[in-house]
């Protein structure tokens, strides 16, 4: 078991019975299926699971919601809310899908003068 | 717990663990509640954390963990504050106070700058430690453990009767959160 000591690249899920008040920032793909209540400041792929509660303005790269988010969403290259997804609040990305029988209530802001080319390019630089 | 070998593995790539890791994010149903949650080297958590599920940290936490199961402070994690768990392993940094129902244990590797209270701790020999240590009589810490292991039973009349003891009013008033 002591293998499970090892850092995952693939990054981090905080589990169910994980609950925390405050300020989360991380760099790593992350999976929240535990409550999260304050802010999120990630710089990858973020995932709300559906056992995922989160009360939080969340900034991003990519948001993917599957679970329950109350708060503003603010991703830098999209925002996805799932078919078992909740969001109350408002979402600005360059690009949002939300999938039929999600759960949504808030103003989208797309800039899409970021999408596309300008997308490709920031892929391009790295 | 094998979670303690005594060989204070300094972390590389492994491939076990990233397998085990994919059908849990797959499948994250009740029975992972015994999961062990890895939190990664570039989280960071300023606040408060509650968890049950044994936890391996390799980020850094500003704040204090309160924990009913199994806490590792991994080789390059950072903790500033205190820590409550049942068992605590310390392989990285904590500034801070440790207390542990069960047992605290702290690795050669480890930096320590805070007061340990446990029934049972052990220092390995090359750890960093400044503070004091604290044993409380294991039967006490029996004790304690007794409303950590009945939180679910809904019964109003028996919470009340242990209402009267501080130490279950804290631990049922965290619990009782939604």
């Amino acid at each position: 078991m002591d293998s499970n000591e090892t850092p995952k690249d693939d990054g981090s899920i905080l589990g169910p019975s994980l609950r925390f008040k405050g300020e989360l920032t991380a760099a790593e793909d992350l999976l929240i299926e535990g409550q999260v209540v304050g802010s999120i400041k990630h710089s990858r792929r973020l995932t709300i699971g559906k056992n995922g509660h989160v009360k939080a303005q969340i900034e991003g790269h990519i948001v993917s919601i599957a679970g329950t988010v109350e708060g503003d969403v603010q991703a830098q290259t999209s925002v996805a809310v799932m078919e078992s997804g909740r969001l109350i609040g408002d979402v600005r990305a360059p690009s949002v899908s939300i999938v039929d029988g999600a759960d949504f209530n808030g103003n989208v802001i797309m800039d899409t003068s970021k999408r596309g080319r300008g997308a490709a390019r920031d892929t391009d630089k790295r | 717990m094998s979670v303690f070998g005594p060989n204070g593995r300094a972390a590389g790539a492994d491939t076990p663990a990233a397998a085990e890791a994919a059908p849990a994010a797959a499948a994250p149903k009740q029975g992972a509640a015994l999961a062990l949650m890895t939190l990664g080297k570039t989280l960071v958590f300023k606040g408060e954390i509650s968890a049950d599920e044994d936890l391996v940290l390799f980020g850094r936490v500003e704040g204090s963990i309160n924990h009913t199961g199994s806490v590792t402070i991994a080789l390059g994690g950072v903790v500033t504050g205190n820590v409550y768990a049942r068992t605590i392993t310390i392989r990285g940094t904590v500034e801070g106070d440790v207390e542990a129902t069960e047992s605290a244990t702290v690795a050669p590797s480890a930096v320590l700058n805070g007061d340990i209270v446990a029934p049972r701790v052990s220092i390995v020999d090359g750890a960093e430690f400044n503070g004091c240590v604290k044993m409380p009589p294991r039967a006490a810490a029996e004790a304690k453990k007794l409303p950590v292991k009945a939180p679910a039973t809904p019964a109003a009349p028996e919470s009340k009767a242990l209402l009267s003891d501080p130490e279950a009013a804290r631990v049922l008033g965290e619990r009782s959160e939604p």
